[in-house]
């Protein structure tokens, strides 16, 4: 998130401003990246790119704040998904097969530091072998620091069932590092 | 936002008979998860090995996860340049060359020359002249300077650039980076904090180094910016080699970094 000086970056972007267009961008491309491999694993980079490329063509006509920037960037980059039918429809055939024995440990002892990249690979195959909903609804809850209106609206739902999801998600996953011997 | 094209593939793969076990998640449990505090509500206090999880997909950006840039950046310039409006704008540009250079007279010689050269003004608005062309469009018709520069169409609304175009350690980014978290931590949710940590933290190259980071960084429009000298250079990915000088149009309209016209934020 850029906070209260997102107004100025998007303005200045809007006119051109490459350094406030990278600070938009660099703020949301990470995100955007972790989203997009979990609902469409196979194509995340490309969708990824398609997504700046679709938002950079509408960029002047973007009237929000900072939310409804993010819930339109997270809107494109699903629709961008399923247009192209390269979303994920079903469960991976091995839920977190990626994940390899010891793995989790690394989760949670690099929790409290700068994280490293196995930690992060490691949770978002996590979160990929749940039911696609529940995955779904949790990335954008968490990496896209979307509110539970906002992903009721991207994925379709009542905000009651986006909220159940997202519970019956975390007990998967705090199950999941329960079993792997993380405690805290 | 509607007619979302939701497939049945997005139905929980549990059945629906299981539902009434979960209840929903209420946001506060959420949001403690998310920024590593204890959750208060006993019935979601099973969750709590979730959060290294989520820090874990929180975590600063990675090997990778900024290499885009070029591809999006390139993207960016030519929006108003060639693929985006340039077909249509090219056709207009003719007409406005000529009467821009009817009211300099001086420049009638040059106009034969502008125009002989046909799609010179497309070209000169994607800065691919070579540098004095660049600099005799920039003159006569407004095209960016020879170096990289503002979005064609709107001259008046961005001062034509010769310097650094940021983000840099001491520029509005950063500023932009620090005040965000300072923001979140007093006012934002737990995900918004995260976030705007996490963005911080990569900036600062790592969690360690932000309050050190923060303290050499000033405010847009703030006379200091050109003075933090020991600031932290920007880490890889910073989009520019231009020496860290203060860009001559800051993104926020006066100093205390609030545009006095704010689109409204809910």
């Amino acid at each position: 998130m850029i906070g209260e000086d997102f107004p100025a970056f998007l303005t200045a972007a809007q006119q051109g401003d490459e350094g406030a267009f990278t600070v938009l961008w660099r703020d949301g491309n990470p995100a955007l990246l972790r989203y997009l491999k979990v609902i469409a694993p196979e194509s995340a980079e490309d969708v990824t790119a398609e997504t700046w490329v679709t938002v950079v063509r509408g960029l002047d006509r973007f009237r929000g704040g900072e939310n409804a920037w993010r819930a339109w960037l997270f809107t494109t980059a699903r629709r961008r998904a399923v247009d192209e039918g390269r979303r994920r429809s079903r469960r991976p055939e091995s839920p977190a097969a990626e994940v390899e024995e010891g793995h989790w440990a690394e989760v949670a002892d690099t929790a409290d530091q700068v994280l490293e990249n196995l930690a992060t690979r490691a949770a978002i195959a996590a979160v990929a072998s749940l039911p696609p909903l529940q995955a779904e609804v949790i990335m954008l809850r968490v990496v896209a620091g979307l509110d539970t209106e906002a992903v009721a609206q991207l994925v379709g739902r009542s905000p009651g069932a986006v909220r159940v999801a997202v519970h019956r998600g975390l007990r998967r996953l705090a199950q999941m590092m329960t079993e792997a011997g993380v405690t805290r | 936002m509607s007619g979302w094209d939701v497939s049945d593939a997005d139905m929980p793969n549990i059945p629906g008979s299981q539902r009434a076990d979960v209840p929903e998640l209420p946001d506060e449990a959420l949001d403690a998860l998310i920024t590593g505090d204890l959750i208060t509500d006993e019935a979601c206090a099973g969750l709590q090995p979730a959060a290294a999880l989520l820090a874990a997909l929180n975590a600063a950006p990675q090997d990778g996860e900024l290499d885009g840039h070029a591809g999006a950046l390139a993207e960016f310039r030519h929006r108003g340049g060639m693929p985006v409006h340039a077909r249509r704008s090219a056709r207009r540009r003719p007409r406005l060359l000529t009467s821009l250079l009817t009211a300099k007279a001086a420049a009638v010689a040059a106009a034969a020359a502008v125009a002989a050269l046909g799609g010179v003004a497309a070209a000169a608005y994607t800065s691919t002249l070579p540098a004095p062309a660049q600099q005799f469009a920039h003159g006569v018709i407004g095209a960016p300077s020879p170096q990289p520069s503002h979005r064609p169409g709107t001259p008046q609304a961005t001062p034509a650039r010769t310097d650094a175009v940021g983000p840099d350690a001491t520029g509005p980014a950063a500023s932009g980076l620090c005040t965000a978290y300072a923001h979140a931590k007093a006012h934002g949710t737990a995900s918004r904090k995260a976030i705007a940590f996490r963005n911080l933290a990569a900036a600062a190259g790592g969690a360690a180094k932000i309050a050190a980071y923060c303290a050499a960084v000033s405010r847009p429009g703030s006379s200091q910016s050109s003075q933090s000298a020991s600031a932290p250079t920007h880490p890889a990915g910073r989009p520019t080699s231009h020496p860290a000088r203060k860009p001559s149009s800051q993104p926020t309209p006066h100093s205390t970094g609030r545009p006095s016209s704010a689109p409204t934020t809910h």
